[in-house]
């Protein structure tokens, strides 16, 4: 397995993990949309959109056909992404976003551009750098998805306990 | 690499990404139970509200950012059910708030959830409440000049506090309304007018 194809899994992994916690914790992330003034009317379509484009992103990434179309489709997701953090800041709203589900609550924020900076450096790197994934050992994916999850989970786990220490 | 190799690797980091779940859980739930906690220690106290008070706030909005008017001459009254998030006795409480609702029916029933939203909407669904719901953020505890839980408001149709108290269920609210006039009564209907700043609860 190459660092390139290391990057593809753990970019699609991430996609359809946020797609799949965003699934378990509809309630809150309709709020997100309401406060954002966006799929007011509906807020269920909002949901279902993201989801789908997420899902499809991730999902396009397995296949070395179209995986350029998912990198697309996570250009998109990331530009949507900004928006939010960019209409966050101006309109000082303190925005909860629980894009990771309700384990993982982030206010959207300057913090948050430092991770949609790393998925937008992970997708250019994979525009540039070609490689299949059809040759690669079916367990060698499998273990680089399984790491790229501890990687989320881990990374909630930080901001828990931080939080956590920062009230007792 | 052999095949059980293979599985053991797999199932090893399976079980990583549990206890960290599991570990990320632990530490959610105490993050929200110390909050609740430095809520209700720091939240302040509004002045008690006393039968024959105007209530605070006569329009307030619904989870479904619809206004709740609470001058209704239409009906009766409204009853106010003020819950916590956390509250063991408030559990009890929402399964039986749409009977309540339907055994007063001439009575605006309302209730009132002090919790995140998330929270509220799960209770929502959970319990498939009917009534409108009031929320409130954890650090607005008090507002309502309360600090136990589950608790009613009886409000006239003009929005004065007729009666007040812990309820456990449809029996105290009945005893809560059938002493309400008693009660009131006593007050020699010294009901003073209010102004429109007493209308916002000041902190």
């Amino acid at each position: 397995m190459t660092l390139f194809i290391f990057m593809r899994v753990f970019l699609a992994t991430i996609m359809i993990a946020a797609a799949c916690l965003k699934l378990l914790s509809i309630p809150s992330f309709k709020r997100t949309l309401l406060q954002l003034g966006i799929f007011v009317r509906n807020p269920f379509i909002g949901v279902l959109f993201i989801v789908g484009l997420e899902f499809a992103a991730g999902i396009l990434m397995f296949w070395d056909a179209v995986h350029r179309w998912g990198l697309l489709l996570n250009m998109i997701l990331i530009a949507g992404y900004c928006w939010a953090v960019w209409r966050t800041v101006r309109s000082k709203m303190t925005i909860t976003c629980n894009c990771f589900g309700d384990l993982m609550p982030n206010q959207l924020g300057r913090k948050t551009v430092y991770r949609i900076a790393l998925l937008f450096l992970i997708t250019i790197a994979l525009y540039w750098g070609d490689a299949s994934i059809k040759s690669t050992d079916g367990f060698e994916i499998l273990i680089a998805m399984l790491i790229s999850i501890a990687v989320i989970a881990f990374t909630a786990l930080s901001k828990s306990f931080i939080d956590y220490k920062k009230i007792v | 690499m052999s095949v059980f190799v293979q599985l053991s690797i797999a199932v090893l980091w399976v079980l990583i990404i549990a206890l960290l779940y599991f570990v990320t859980y632990i530490f959610r739930k105490s993050y929200e139970a110390v909050s609740i906690n430095q809520a209700v220690a720091n939240a302040p106290q509004h002045s008690s509200l006393e039968i024959g008070d105007v209530f605070p706030r006569l329009e307030m909005p619904s989870t479904s950012n619809e206004i709740i008017h609470l001058k209704q001459p239409a009906y009766e009254g409204t009853i106010l059910l003020v819950s916590v998030y956390g509250c063991d006795g408030c559990e009890e409480l929402y399964p039986n708030i749409n009977q309540i609702a339907k055994t007063f029916s001439a009575y605006q029933v309302i209730t009132i959830i002090i919790a995140p939203i998330e929270e509220v909407v799960k209770k929502q669904n959970k319990y498939k409440l009917e009534t409108p719901i009031h929320q409130l953020d954890l650090h607005e505890m008090r507002l309502y000049g309360t600090s136990t839980f589950p608790f009613a408001y009886i409000l006239s149709p003009d929005g004065i506090v007729m009666n007040k108290g812990t309820i456990n269920g449809e029996e105290r609210i009945r005893t809560l309304i059938h002493n309400d006039e008693e009660k009131f009564g006593q007050l020699n209907m010294d009901v003073r007018p209010q102004t429109s700043d007493q209308h916002s609860l000041s902190l």
